[in-house]
């Protein structure tokens, strides 16, 4: 007996940590999960590894790719009722020196992919009658965070798409919400803290250790996406939902 | 966190205001979720009921969330009827229209002495007791009146964005005790309160009270909803979030207009 039983859900950009725990939490509470990721290999892997109903390879950036994603879901599950905007990407950079290409890199992945989902994943719930949408924000789209501008603001993009979109999709009852993590332990922040070290002069896991009392891991943002899926967050919607161990919460 | 959800299976709560609307709502499901429950009240005999609808391993006590000495009282006897306390639910509030400088002073008092003192006291009172169990839950009930500003409910709008603060701070504080702190922010809820409220905006309002839900939050709500957040961030489901806020709205405060 899972909270989510019977309930058919699609998760974005799941090779990546965060991706695939949410993709193991949905389907721990009974969910049949449908999981993408732009690499078609590491996704089959991925999803062989965790149970997940089915694999489609699908680059979040672009419609066609994205409805073939969602009918793939909604063939397996007879209707759509959760999808996870997960899939992200980070460029560790000073703002000024990123070139529009740099830029678009990120927003294109973070906010237009956020957006892209979010289109497919709401026509298909308001045919099957109602659902639940959770995008990955982060803290950094209600924060500044130096030398990641573009991961910023996209982060930004997703709460505010998020709440328009609730109020839209409210009616047809569709709620839409913004999950903001804290710096998590996954690969890609691993790959970019000698980079910020190299262009702040400070060391991420000294700061974070005092700051946010250490990393999170991946698992505890699944409990929390879990939880925005279920009907148990019946009255949540339009809202941001922070998982930082406290670390915006304090203004030293 | 370690998958499935755990809910409260085996946790000890205390909730103030358990006698009625949300606090009676927290504290069945709770219950029904497997937590032992501690039902406060400053009406014993609404906590008692409440607590003797909730069968075995509930329990009431009378508790008036302004004295520091009661609410020292209340998590004592939690800790002697329970073993224990695991979470902490500062729910007990009240409300007071009126225009904010047409006011009296004695209400405004009155409500910073129960909506901010008395979560303050109940942080302080029940701290000793989650450490003692090696750390624990604190929810706090907020409201969306702490986001904004609601005509007539000045005082209580103040309150509330005070426990909003008192939340993120003492998750701070209290992070490295193995204690998480959040709040929740409840929109309109089918409460007394919001029967009072009704009352209080007649002739005030250009539209229906009724108008004013459908079209400010979409529909309805209750408090078995709210209850459903205050549960899971009460329980270990909830890990690695503390300082947070959990608006409870359908959108109401999403919206520009």
């Amino acid at each position: 007996m899972g909270i989510l039983d019977g309930k058919t859900a699609i998760v974005t950009g799941a090779v990546g940590s965060i991706g695939r725990a949410c993709a193991e939490g949905l389907i721990a509470e009974g969910a049949t999960v449908v999981v993408s990721d732009l690499d078609a290999a590491a996704i089959e892997k991925a999803a062989e590894e965790i149970g997940a109903a089915r694999a489609i390879a699908c680059d979040v950036r672009d419609d066609a790719p994205m409805a073939a994603f969602v009918e793939g879901a909604v063939e397996i599950g007879g209707g759509l009722d959760i999808a996870v905007a997960n899939a992200g990407v980070v460029n560790v950079a000073p703002v000024v020196e990123n070139s529009l290409e740099d830029w678009r890199s990120v927003t294109s992945v973070n906010l237009d992919g956020v957006f892209v989902t979010l289109k497919h994943a709401a026509l298909a719930m308001v045919a099957s009658g109602g659902g639940s949408i959770v995008a990955i924000s982060s803290i950094t789209g209600k924060a500044g965070y130096p030398f990641a501008a573009s991961y910023a603001a996209a982060k930004a993009g997703v709460i505010s798409l998020c709440r328009t979109a609730a109020l839209e999709l409210r009616e047809p009852g569709v709620r839409v919400n913004a999950v903001c993590p804290g710096f998590i332990e996954t690969p890609m922040v691993g790959a970019n803290k000698d980079r910020f070290a190299e262009l702040s002069g400070l060391d991420l896991d000294e700061l974070l250790e005092q700051a946010q009392g250490g990393y999170g891991k991946p698992a505890d943002v699944a409990g929390l996406v879990t939880f925005l899926a279920s009907e148990r967050a019946s009255l949540c919607s339009g809202g941001t939902y922070t998982v930082d161990n406290g670390l915006t919460a304090s203004l030293l | 966190m370690s998958l499935p959800v755990k809910d409260l299976h085996g946790k000890r709560l205390h909730v103030t205001g358990a006698g009625r609307g949300i606090g009676e709502a927290i504290a069945r499901l709770a219950a029904e979720r497997g937590a032992r429950v501690m039902c406060s009240d400053v009406d014993a005999d609404a906590a008692a009921r409440v607590a003797g609808e909730l069968g075995e391993g509930a329990a009431a006590t009378s508790c008036d969330v302004s004295s520091a000495e009661q609410l020292g009282a209340a998590v004592q006897a939690t800790v002697d009827a329970l073993g224990g306390l695991d979470a902490m639910v500062n729910n007990a509030g009240i409300e007071i229209t009126a225009p904010l400088v047409e006011m009296e002073e004695s209400d405004f008092d009155r409500i910073m002495s129960i909506n901010v003192k008395g979560v303050f006291l109940g942080m302080k009172a029940a701290v000793p007791a989650l450490v003692e169990g090696g750390g624990g839950t604190i929810v706090n009930l907020a409201s969306i009146a702490g986001t904004g500003g609601v005509p007539m409910l000045g005082a209580y709008c103040a309150s509330k964005a005070a426990v909003l603060r008192m939340t993120e701070t003492a998750a701070r504080e209290l992070r490295e005790m193995g204690i998480r702190v959040n709040a929740v922010a409840p929109g309109l809820i089918g409460t007394g309160m919001l029967d009072r409220l009704e009352s209080a905006y007649e002739g005030v309002l250009p539209i229906s009270w009724d108008e004013v839900i459908a079209t400010k939050q979409g529909r309805p709500a209750t408090a078995p909803e709210v209850a459903e957040a205050v549960c899971y961030l009460a329980s270990e489901d909830s890990t690695f979030v503390t300082g947070a806020t959990f608006v409870l709205d359908n959108a109401m405060t999403a919206s520009a207009l």
